[in-house]
């Protein structure tokens, strides 16, 4: 039987998690997702956090600083896994503690979430080389297809979040509501488009860089606002130096949170605390250099360049 | 034992390694049309050699290749190694239309193929790499009946060779010399005007001096030198020079990156003395080149305002082979690499330089 708080502490000591508890806490969670909306309504305070990638460190230090779960309620806005070292255990360790405090923890998916991403960046051979089969990796996989595509929070007026951006298919976020979520992601239409796309200075939706998902601009954000009444849309998605970038008058905000990302660009990271009159402070972090406390037979960091 | 210098050129040797993994992984992707199906022989010769060279035993050489070339090259490392070779390899293709009979010269180019593309009745090319290095291509080339024939060997060394020893790799003579072209094992650092590496180099042709990643290892006084040796031993020859380097730029990601390959003993000397693409132009034009320009990787990418090295279709097809996660992320890396070109005093000049993008020029 998975005893929760017991797993908690080893995922966060890095141990490795026995397979048939990872099949349990997949199927748990699954329960506890597919009650959950397209676009979950969220009660302040909360405080959100972006791109995570397997820097399992890196997260303890975020809970650190923004506060442990379950007295900080915590928004993610997706990008769990790929690129970092320890994807697999970044992921358990959100999901068990959405299972153990589901109020108190909303997790929405970031593009990384899909069976194809995670095979080129990372988290698919990180499950073959940690436990010799990809069965966990399919399990989580199958999580994925489960997680909301976005967030409300402080209702009327609030801040609307979603893990990449805007979608020329998308006026009002009525429309992500009846979207049938429960699927890969595709490579084209809204779904894809939230999940994708990034604010820049353009002076309506231009072709992504990405090669999925759209540009947008501050005509944009201002229209979606307006229908929507939104007052911030926080986002992640975007790797900033800074840990977090406002925009457009500072009615978006981009929030990263994968310090000294890839272990190889220097930046630092944040998390974006909003209160009851949805005032916005950001925490800001450093990577960890604890990277050693690992007994799992994990990869060696070897870090590429052009040498 | 290995001296502490012994050990630094060893982790410089190793980068070679680097390189041809990444270029492996990079053609296997399909970035390179046609397939060069040359790497795959330098991988299959290091993978035989590796443990015959210094600082190595059977056991750490199948250590190190294994590290080399296990594990999946992530797309931006993908991208960056075909933006680097092939926006070398068009001046390469310019040079030798403007020119016709000419010479390229690599400094360093170690397992690099680009030599059996180009090499030609008309077109000379020279190689000059730690012997040892030097040695793996030679070893591969004798050991191919299509490389042997690509360079013209006509010798008889290929003929019963089968190198199954130390004592035997030992014992190898690092050279290959034939009608067009040369591989020369030798350290670039020792050079001088008298060094009997030049007899080979024929300073009546004009020539393209190739440095990608190599001037880096070296200090900004060695650079100088080894600079000044081929400008000066050219006369009024054409000497054109392309550099490719990595530059801190004094930010966070350049410290980080610097913090990163230190923990892998690598020094790379010109990396803050040099850390930008002014300075590395700065640099070329106190050594009295001519003609300078530089620009960054990522802006041969298409990343910067300037626009890409490559036509519409070609960056079409590129973005298609591999998705992209992340763009910062590849503005951010590929920044950091500068593409730099000068040539000596001479009366002539190559003149398509111009046709390419370039951030800054100098006279």
């Amino acid at each position: 039987m998975l005893n929760l708080d017991d797993t908690i502490e080893r995922v966060k000591e890095c141990k490795l998690i026995p397979e048939r508890d990872v099949e349990e806490l997949c199927n748990k969670i699954i329960e506890i997702l597919i009650e959950e909306g397209n676009v979950q309504a969220l009660d302040t305070p909360i405080t959100i956090c972006g791109d995570i990638h397997g820097q399992l460190h890196d997260l303890l230090t975020l809970f650190k600083t923004g506060g442990e779960c379950p007295s900080t309620q915590y928004l993610f806005l997706g990008d769990f896994v790929d690129r970092g070292f320890y994807s697999l255990e970044s992921f358990l360790l959100l999901m068990a503690l959405k299972v153990r405090y589901p109020d108190r923890i909303t997790l929405i998916r970031g593009n990384h979430e899909t069976r194809q991403i995670t095979t080129v960046y990372g988290f698919y051979d990180e499950c073959l080389r940690k436990y010799g089969s990809v069965n966990v990796w399919r399990y989580c996989c199958e999580v994925f297809d489960y997680l909301s595509l976005g967030a409300m929070i402080g209702g009327q007026d609030g801040v609307f979040c979603v893990h990449g951006g805007l979608s020329p298919m998308i006026d009002q976020i009525d429309q992500i509501r009846v979207i049938n979520r429960k699927q890969e992601v595709p490579h084209e239409g809204a779904m894809c488009d939230l999940l994708w796309s990034d604010p820049e200075d353009v002076p309506s939706w231009s072709i992504s860089p990405r090669g999925a998902g759209f540009l947008f601009g501050y005509n944009e954000v201002k229209k979606f606002s307006h229908t929507n009444g939104v007052s911030l849309i926080a986002r992640a998605h975007q790797l900033v130096m800074e840990g977090y970038k406002e925009m457009f008058d500072k009615r978006l905000v981009t929030v990263w949170s994968a310090p000294n990302y890839c272990y190889r660009c220097g930046n630092i990271a944040s998390v974006l605390a909003i209160d009851n009159a949805l005032g916005r402070q950001y925490k800001v972090f450093e990577a960890s250099t604890n990277q050693e406390i690992s007994s799992i037979p994990s990869k060696k960091p070897t870090i590429d360049y052009f040498i | 034992m290995l001296s502490p210098n012994q050990k630094k050129d060893k982790v410089i040797r190793s980068t070679d390694l680097d390189a041809l993994a990444c270029r492996l992984s990079c053609a296997q992707q399909g970035y390179f049309l046609p397939m060069d199906n040359n790497i795959s022989k330098l991988v299959a010769s290091y993978s035989k050699y590796l443990q015959f060279c210094e600082g190595y035993t059977n056991l750490s050489a199948s250590r190190t290749f294994r590290m080399a070339f296990n594990d999946r090259k992530f797309p931006i490392i993908n991208r960056g190694t075909y933006l680097r070779t092939q926006s070398i390899s068009q001046i390469v293709e310019e040079f030798i239309k403007e020119f016709g009979t000419c010479q390229i010269l690599s400094l360093g180019g170690g397992s690099d193929t680009r030599c059996f593309k180009y090499v030609s009745p008309n077109v000379k090319y020279l190689e000059i790499d730690f012997p040892e290095t030097a040695k793996i291509k030679k070893l591969t080339i004798l050991g191919d009946n299509g490389l042997r024939a690509i360079v013209k060997y006509e010798g008889e060394e290929h003929i019963g060779l089968d190198v199954t020893t130390r004592d035997q790799f030992n014992d190898i003579e690092p050279d290959l010399h034939t009608s067009n072209y040369h591989i020369i094992g030798y350290d670039l650092r020792k050079l001088t005007h008298s060094s009997e590496v030049l007899q080979f180099v024929d300073s009546s042709l004009p020539t393209l001096v190739l440095s990608e990643c190599v001037l880096c290892y070296a200090s900004p006084q060695e650079n100088e030198n080894i600079i000044n040796i081929w400008s000066n031993y050219f006369g009024s020859t054409l000497m054109s020079l392309i550099v490719y380097d990595p530059i801190s730029l004094k930010d966070a990601f350049g410290a980080q990156m610097a913090d990163n390959l230190q923990r892998r003993g690598i020094n790379l000397l010109t990396f803050n003395a040099f850390a930008t693409v002014e300075s590395k132009l700065e640099f070329f034009h106190q050594l009295g080149l001519k003609n300078s320009k530089v620009t960054d990787i990522s802006s041969v990418g298409g990343y910067e305002s300037t626009g890409a090295w490559f036509d519409e279709e070609e960056v079409k097809r590129i973005s298609k082979l591999e998705i992209i996660d992340e763009v910062e992320e590849i503005k951010l890396l590929f920044s950091h690499y500068c593409l730099l070109y000068g040539e000596n005093q001479s009366s002539r000049s190559f003149r398509a330089i111009n046709n390419w993008r370039w951030k800054l020029e100098s006279d």
